[in-house]
């Protein structure tokens, strides 16, 4: 038996047995070590101390070489993207709070032409919101009717095109959360309005609606009951179609949807592709089904191993359908296909089970979103996947609910989890870095250029610039700028009229000298009076 | 002892200058807080800083050592040492002069605790990496992954009471924490530890 004294003698070996001075860190891109005195707070940078510090730390020692599975390119695409070069390998993800005077809870974001809409609910029902800004503002939307109905309502995934949007949402009609019925609410303005489409004509149970076919094409569950109960096991698909959203038809019971349950459908070049399982024997395989004009379909198993497709996204390059495997364990997985008729996986975690449950694409590549199925305290999981390259985790700290990809960035809403250190919904936007660019871009000249970085716990909050060599700036910035942190962790340099200039990880450009007889507050370095904002630069080439 | 001879190498700061932070000390030594003519950051009254180095350089191995347990992180140990340190230098005008160690400890621990919120993924991950770090010793491999089971708060609890012999009390003025607390702390880390070691440190 070991007691006290033991017990002492033993924890004071081990504390002074631990080093005070480790030989230095191999060298890493200055871009991706981040200063090493202060605390990372910001989560921008925390993508980059993951993959830079833990990544190449830890990450090395917990995937066996060569075990990242196979490229994204193999058949989705090799072409360079059109937006950026040499290709983006890595992402920047920054997260600030949606709308918090407004209760606002998101639950799913798309994308129509340059407007983003986002759909989900706030104190008072269903809401929606829309910007036409890529995000920065962002404008409610009218949801005619439901407003104040007590019962829990929320618009969800949107499908359509310019003249006609549906918004597939829900209504609890029982005590509990999961005794939820279909809603569609219809816009005709782009989501600036939306409008409730009668229930009578509706489904009770879908899952994804898509545009395409005759006009709309919806996938769900054919249990008729409107209990709104689970779907009934074993499952049974069903496609409805309709040519404004107003009127559905059920297509008639084909073989292929039987012992079936599919859960997304999306639309490219006249194709619709749906996703889900189908039940072989004891097994669910992860299938897709083809139709050309969303009346016919044929279906396709994707492999012979267990699994499930649960939603898929369409691209420049393809389609991406994301997953799991459940054999030998489950793991999150991507289908990718740049027709819907040949397919090539993916494994996307290594190292823990997870299923993944989103997906968007851009050029840069694809996002897929997910949950663990191990733990319930870790926030969500998120993979990127560049052009060419293969997935790697991404650390938001949160849970993202839903994704879309705009020309060069992932835009995404969800909620911080009770884990993180904040507790809002947010927006969260993942943008490329390049590979090559030093943390002073070439391309802005001033007295002082630098990465913007901060920490919201450092007195009031601090935030300095980082230069070329590494030094640390504390700003004392022009009149009218200032830094905030609107989420309690990033810092972001507003301007005169209050809108955001730049981010942490931006970089910026700055005229005006180091003051004499001036005391720095934050004390993180040398300060800096800048008299002018020559310029920012954003990670990337879209600002 | 690790500590003192790393120490000793510390450059000596006669008086501090305006702040600069010297990155070519920071791994072995304290950070360099510089000021100018003894001048506090704010320009208010001057304060003499001359003794700041000879109070807490000498806790700095001692520190970082203590936070590599708590955080079970050598390298994020330096770095919130080196923030405990700055943060002291800051604070230094309102040092009663007591004891340093005690009083470094206490802003380093609350700093790391505060470090913990923020990396709690990390942590996810860390505490998933079966390796010990090349310094612990065989013969300690165990006892170092039972500290990695126990919750950072266990971790300083444990370490004040064994180690140091601080009162609960004095504990949880360290911590913040209610005396209760600090007790539940340190027996539930007596417990788990001796767990962790397969009966053989179960008082």
């Amino acid at each position: 038996m070991m007691g006290d004294d033991h017990l002492r003698s033993e924890l004071e070996a081990l504390e002074r047995s631990a080093p005070t001075d480790l030989p230095p860190r191999p060298p890493l891109p200055a871009r991706r070590r981040g200063p090493r005195l202060m605390l990372p707070a910001a989560v921008t940078l925390a993508v980059g101390l993951l993959l830079g510090i833990l990544g190449t730390q830890w990450l090395d020692t917990i995937r066996p070489p060569g075990s990242s599975g196979p490229t994204a390119s193999a058949s989705f695409s090799t072409a360079p993207t059109p937006t950026t070069s040499p290709p983006v390998t890595e992402l920047r993800w920054s997260v600030d709070a949606f709308l918090p005077e407004s209760g606002a809870q998101p639950g799913a974001i798309a994308r129509v032409g340059d407007r983003l809409i986002v759909t989900g609910s706030d104190q008072d029902g269903p809401a929606a919101w829309y910007s036409d800004d890529g995000g920065a503002d962002w404008q409610r939307a009218s949801v005619i009717g439901d407003r104040g109905d007590q019962r829990p309502m929320a618009l969800g995934n949107v499908a359509g095109n310019a003249d006609r949007l549906l918004s597939l949402g829900w209504v609890n009609v029982g005590a509990n959360d999961a005794d939820r019925r279909s809603v569609l609410w219809a816009s005709t303005d782009l989501g600036t309005t939306w409008e409730r489409v009668p229930d009578d004509a509706l489904p009770p149970r879908l899952h994804d609606i898509a545009a395409g076919g005759p006009g709309f094409v919806a996938v769900g569950n054919a249990n008729p009951s409107n209990s709104g109960g689970p779907d009934l096991d074993p499952p049974h698909a069903a496609v409805w179609v309709s040519p404004d959203g107003q009127e559905w038809e059920r297509l008639p019971d084909e073989a292929s949807f039987q012992l079936s349950r599919i859960n997304s459908i999306t639309e490219r070049d006249g194709m619709l592709v749906a996703v889900g399982s189908h039940r072989v024997g004891e097994e669910d395989l992860p299938t897709i089904w083809r139709s050309p004009d969303g009346r016919q379909w044929s279906r396709v198993e994707l492999s012979a191993s267990p699994g499930a497709v649960e939603s898929i996204a369409v691209g420049p390059d393809g389609f991406v359908a994301v997953g799991s495997s459940t054999q030998g364990g489950q793991r999150a997985m991507a289908w990718l296909s740049p027709d819907g008729a040949t397919w090539t996986s993916e494994t996307l975690d290594q190292m823990a089970g997870g299923v993944a449950t989103g997906a968007a694409v851009n050029g840069l590549g694809f996002v897929a979103i997910g949950t663990s199925t191990q733990t319930v305290d870790v926030p969500g999981l998120v993979w990127f996947a560049p052009v060419g390259g293969a997935a790697s985790q991404q650390d938001i700290g949160a849970d993202v609910y839903g994704l879309v990809g705009t020309g060069n960035r992932f835009i995404g809403v969800g909620h911080c989890g009770p884990l993180a250190d904040c507790y809002s919904h947010f927006l969260v936007i993942g943008r490329p870095v390049t590979t090559t660019r030093p943390d002073a871009s070439p391309g802005l000249t001033g007295d002082l250029v630098g990465t913007l970085h901060g920490d919201a716990d450092l007195e009031t909050g601090c935030a300095w610039l980082v230069d070329s060599t590494g030094k640390r700036w504390e700003i004392l910035w022009p009149e009218g700028y200032r830094i905030a942190f609107p989420t309690g962790r990033d810092p972001v340099l507003t301007g005169p009229g209050g809108e955001i200039v730049a981010r942490a990880g931006d970089v910026v450009a700055l005229n005006g000298a180091p003051p004499s007889g001036l005391g720095s507050h934050c004390m993180v370095g040398e300060l800096f009076e800048a008299t002018r904002l020559v310029g920012v630069q954003t990670e990337g080439v879209e600002p | 002892m690790p500590g003192s001879s790393t120490a000793s190498t510390c450059p000596s700061e006669g008086r501090y200058q305006r702040r600069d932070l010297d990155e070519t000390s920071k791994d072995s030594c304290p950070p360099r807080v510089v000021l100018s003519e003894g001048t506090t950051a704010e320009g208010a009254e001057p304060v003499d800083h001359t003794d700041f180095t000879a109070a807490v350089d000498r806790h700095y191995p001692g520190l970082v050592q203590r936070l590599t347990l708590v955080l079970h992180d050598a390298e994020e140990a330096k770095d919130v040492a080196q923030d405990a340190y700055l943060r002291a230098f800051q604070a230094w005008d309102r040092f009663d002069g007591a004891d340093a160690r005690a009083w470094l400890h206490t802003i380093g621990l609350r700093l790391a605790f505060n470090h913990l919120r923020h990396r709690r993924l990390w942590d996810r991950w860390l505490r998933s990496q079966p390796r010990a770090p090349s310094w612990v010793m065989p013969e300690r491999v165990d006892l170092w992954r039972g500290i990695a089971d126990l919750r950072p708060q266990q971790r300083a609890a444990l370490l004040l009471s064994v180690i140091d012999g601080y009162t609960q009390a004095e504990i949880g003025r360290i911590l913040d924490a209610p005396e209760g607390t600090v007790a539940s702390w340190v027996a539930e880390a007596k417990r788990r530890l001796g767990a962790a070691l397969a009966e053989e440190l179960r008082p």
